[in-house]
């Protein structure tokens, strides 16, 4: 047996966190996903609702799965930095032509651009929680008791064009990022057998189409339409 | 009978690995496309020698697809053009219709160069050494069924054992990673009853090793796959991590 922080820290170690840390992101986005579709319900109560829920209605559990979410984002994001680092250093002289090889490779624009697109969603993450979570404050009244609007928080934040396309874009790129990013944790964590490795490439694509069009409508259809009547 | 070519050959000269290297610009004129691309090469040496200027050094042995000795990149591909291919088996009539080939060594820090396009793959001797074996008292050959092996694991042996160590996955991985070859090595023992008793060991040694070497970290590309003359599979790089994951876990 290794010592376990060596393990962790070698170059398949840092890919097998980096997969469990991605494939438990992409559980929160689903769940994240769900709660936005009570935007699309036209009352704001229910957004509001839910939105109280999260942050007053768990006893205390948010703040543990907070911890765990920006505990594992880190872990992602340093190991995905170091991967780079380490392909960078292997290489000081490039090549002077290169060329995909096509055939067995699964190098496409997705798999060779997620660094670039990993740190926009970083980035993204960070505007993000400051444009909502910790953005304007409106208060409402549900149910006799006084709970923050967060209803008329997304509401005028997506009045913005700026905002709206920043959200699109990043969206879209989230796609990207996810369609080698899913089947990559797989390969990461071991799990590769010809009878799966199709479906696990299929149910990615699916993932990625899901994730980037579920999220990336919203803030559209909030900007085209002002938000539901 | 094929036409002849003209070609314009863009090759990288380095006198010794202390030197910076660059790329020098030859002709070749009325290369045979029935000819190998070493064999082009060979022309390309004999000319320069008989001009009295030092001949372009290349590695290469059997010349027949096996050893593992040749390995040049040609217009951005390791081996060349042709999959599943080493470089002495690739024909010029592999490049026809084009009129100029850079031809570059292998490049990754951990296989410096030596001199021109020969460079020192000592990186991968050392992680086979760091556990690409299996430890055995030696003595009577043992009965040939005393050990059963199911013919899918042999199989999947031998086409790891195929792996000769050519280092094109490195050559050809965006990272420099050498994982597929690493890979190999462990799936190799890692599927027969014989490498069992060793296999968190060998793991997680030659993965160390390999991180030591200086080469990149794996990102999934597959490049490798493609590049490898033995068609050597990635799903041997899943094998590796589950038996690393087996060693860090316990």
């Amino acid at each position: 047996m290794m010592p376990f922080l060596k393990a962790a820290t070698s170059s398949v170690g840092k890919k097998f966190f980096m997969a469990l840390t991605g494939l438990f992101w992409i559980m929160f986005l689903f769940i994240h996903l769900l709660g936005n579709l009570s935007l699309y319900s036209g009352h704001k109560d229910s957004f509001n609702a839910y939105s109280d829920f999260l942050t007053h209605g768990t006893h205390g559990v948010v703040y543990v799965l907070e911890f765990i979410m920006v505990a594992g984002l880190l872990i992602h994001v340093i190991s995905a930095v170091a991967v780079f680092i380490s392909a960078q250093k292997a290489r000081p002289i490039q090549y002077a032509m290169s060329k995909n090889l096509g055939g067995p490779s699964r190098k496409t624009i997705s798999a060779s651009t997620m660094i670039y697109t990993g740190s926009l969603m970083f980035i993204f993450i960070i505007v993000h929680l400051i444009h909502f979570k910790f953005g304007d404050y409106y208060s409402t009244v549900l149910d006799g008791r006084v709970i923050r609007d967060m209803y008329a928080t997304v509401l005028i934040g997506f009045q913005s064009p700026f905002y709206t396309w920043f959200y699109v874009i990043i969206m879209a790129l989230i796609g990207f990022h996810l369609r080698h990013g899913f089947w990559s944790a797989f390969q990461s964590l071991g799990l590769n057998h010809p009878r799966y490795n199709g479906l696990i490439a299929f149910v990615g694509v699916l993932i990625a189409i899901t994730l980037s069009l579920g999220f990336l409508m919203l803030p559209l259809v909030l900007h085209l339409t002002g938000g539901p009547a | 009978m094929s036409e002849n070519m003209n070609l314009k050959l863009k090759i990288w000269r380095q006198k010794n690995a202390g030197d910076k290297g660059r790329f020098v610009e030859y002709d070749m004129e009325n290369v045979s496309p029935d000819e190998s691309f070493l064999e082009m090469m060979d022309e390309l040496n004999e000319k320069l020698t008989h001009d009295n200027l030092e001949p372009v050094e290349f590695d290469s042995d059997c010349r027949e697809g096996i050893c593992g000795t040749c390995g040049l990149v040609v217009n951005g591909e390791a081996h060349g053009p042709l999959r599943a291919t080493t470089m002495c088996q690739v024909h010029m009539r592999e490049f026809k219709g084009m009129t100029k080939l850079t031809v570059e060594p292998w490049r990754t820090k951990a296989f410096p160069v030596l001199k021109d396009l020969v460079v020192d793959r000592g990186a991968l001797d050392k992680i086979q050494q760091a556990g690409g074996y299996i430890s055995i008292n030696t003595g009577n050959a043992p009965d040939a069924h005393a050990i059963q092996v199911p013919k899918e694991a042999s199989d999947l042996a031998m086409d790891a054992a195929a792996c000769i160590g050519c280092g094109a996955c490195v050559a050809a991985c965006p990272n420099a990673s050498a994982s597929l070859f690493t890979a190999a090595k462990i799936s190799q023992f890692a599927l027969l009853p014989q490498g069992g008793p060793e296999r968190k060991r060998r793991a997680a040694q030659m993965v160390t090793q390999m991180d030591i070497e200086g080469f990149g970290d794996c990102s999934n590309l597959g490049e490798c796959e493609a590049a490898c003359p033995k068609e050597i599979s990635i799903s041997n790089i899943a094998r590796m991590k589950r038996e690393f994951v087996g060693a860090m876990l316990g």
